[in-house]
């Protein structure tokens, strides 16, 4: 019997259980989820939903039908005793971490953490109140319990190395990818620009820029239309009114926010151009999911999208009037019919880290 | 009553505590008790100097060349030595044989002006504080507004 075959996985989802929205954090969770039941099974290991602490799991994840089909959290729970890998995908503040160290100390138990980004340190403006306090706090707690440690790209590797603080875990780059059916590059008509921005809206994104582009377009009389979607993020309610008051909204400019993804698809389809103008990510789901619905990108050249270069991606330094010479200059590119290598999918990120959760069994059997 | 240290050396007691420093404070967390203890400026360069397994003899010397202003050694000494001996009470530090530890300088990382007597700041585990949730719960409305 191999060692892997009786493997339990335990998913900590107690901060996702109380979700009702899609962001990117939960796309990626209940992505991996759906892959991982199907690698890890596939091996002869099983992955379930756990918590740490004694608080009663919220079922509030289900007034989301997207998040309800999650079959992990659809799954029994499995108690923190049981398990032999725990599965910290989420951010959870409320972790009980103490109660992790306990139960490593009475049987092998793996802590396999991801770390999406560690903005709230090194970006502190960008967050409401003491969230930098608690996130450190936070992160010191991860970097301590956790035996690895993934980040979705070389970026966050670097900056969390750079603290300086100490870790015995190992930290892996594997990237994260579209969650959407890849298509092929679009045909685009050759005056009509239609952008499409997938974010939640606050100031980091790169909003105000990414109008200042469309501005620049429209006063040079391109027949150019902006889409926005996203929900409100923190601290952008100048943003917000800028959007909102701008001439244009209703018209060539829209913003929608809390559509699903078929419609999602549907506007992807009607759209020319994908832009992605943030100031910082740790990863930046967008550029994937755009690329793989037949759309090429216009993002800013930050090091988290630089390190993933590949066909259809334009880069941009972000001001106004550069990403308007970009969006013009991948709108007038030449198209090849396919794309000569496959967008990386969350799929591919879920395989990844399923051999992780293998390996590592195996390096340090029970 | 407490009795001040006195020329003995002092190490951390590191079982499950994590000691981490970012921009001139130092959170160490006790996984025992589930207990904070935040360390700003001059308390931090104790634990700093404490971390790195400096002698006692060579703290003064660093507080010195990296203050601007100190009120004398004696009292900087007396400081120190009330500020160890709650880090003892707390269970955060322990009486040792002898250090070997080297730092050239203490981090860059705030600015030094004048010497402040250094204390310990003890908080309960944040998650009983954290009613909010700042990552998630955060509405159309902003932070602080609960879901």
């Amino acid at each position: 019997m191999s060692v892997t075959s009786s493997l339990l996985v335990g998913s900590e989802t107690q901060t996702y259980r109380r979700q009702r929205f899609t962001t990117g954090i939960q796309r990626v969770i209940r992505e991996a989820h759906e892959g991982l039941a199907d690698y890890l099974g596939a091996a002869g290991a099983s992955i379930s939903w756990v918590r740490t602490d004694d608080e009663i799991p919220s079922d509030t994840y289900r007034t989301n039908p997207y998040l309800a089909s999650d079959p992990v959290v659809g799954s029994a729970e499995a108690p923190l005793a049981d398990i032999d890998t725990l599965l910290i995908l989420d951010i959870g503040l409320g972790i009980n971490f103490g109660a992790i160290i306990q139960r490593k100390s009475i049987r092998p138990l793996r802590v396999i953490t991801l770390i999406h980004d560690i903005m709230p340190i090194t970006h502190p403006q960008w967050f409401p109140g003491d969230d930098r306090s608690h996130f450190r706090r936070y992160l010191q707690k991860v970097l301590h319990v956790s035996d690895e440690i993934i980040v979705p790209t070389a970026w966050v590797k670097g900056e969390i190395e750079s603290l300086g603080w100490r870790t015995t875990a190992t930290i892996h780059v594997i990237h994260l990818g579209s969650t959407f059916p890849a298509s092929q590059p679009k045909i685009r008509p050759p005056h009509q620009l239609s952008l499409l921005y997938v974010s939640t809206v606050e100031p980091r994104k790169g909003h105000q820029q990414l109008m200042g582009a469309f501005n620049i377009l429209r006063q040079a009389e391109h027949d150019v239309s902006l889409t926005l979607v996203g929900r409100r993020g923190w601290g952008g309610h100048e943003l917000y009114a800028g959007i909102e008051q701008h001439p244009d909204f209703g018209g060539r400019l829209k913003w929608l926010q809390g559509i699903d993804d078929n419609q999602l698809l549907s506007l992807a389809s009607s759209s020319t151009l994908g832009v992605f103008p943030s100031e910082a990510e740790g990863f930046g789901l967008f550029i994937e999911e755009a690329l793989s619905c037949g759309l090429d990108v216009v993002a800013s050249d930050i090091p988290p999208f630089v390190e993933r270069r590949q066909a259809g991606l334009w880069l941009s330094t972000l001001d106004p009037h550069s990403l308007a010479d970009s969006i013009l200059s991948a709108h007038a590119a030449p198209r090849s019919a396919t794309r000569q290598k496959p967008v990386r999918t969350m799929r591919d990120f879920a395989y990844d880290v399923s051999q992780l959760t293998l390996t590592a069994e195996r390096s340090h059997p029970r | 009553m407490t009795t001040y240290p006195t020329a003995r050396e002092y190490r951390l007691r590191m079982d499950n505590l994590s000691i981490e420093r970012l921009d001139g404070e130092i959170i160490a967390i006790d996984f025992s008790t589930g207990k904070y203890a935040s360390f700003v400026g001059p308390s931090a360069d104790i634990i700093t100097l404490l971390q790195a397994g400096v002698s006692r003899a060579l703290w003064l010397t660093h507080i010195e060349r990296e203050f601007d202003h100190t009120p004398g050694a004696d009292v900087v000494s007396k400081e120190v030595d009330v500020f160890l001996a709650t880090l003892v009470d707390n269970g955060l530090v322990e009486a040792t044989d002898g250090v070997n530890g080297h730092l050239d300088a203490l981090p860059e990382d705030y600015q030094r002006t004048s010497w402040s007597t250094p204390v310990l700041a003890i908080e309960d585990d944040l998650a009983d504080l954290l009613v909010i949730d700042p990552i998630h719960d955060v509405t159309d409305d902003g932070w602080p507004s609960k879901q």
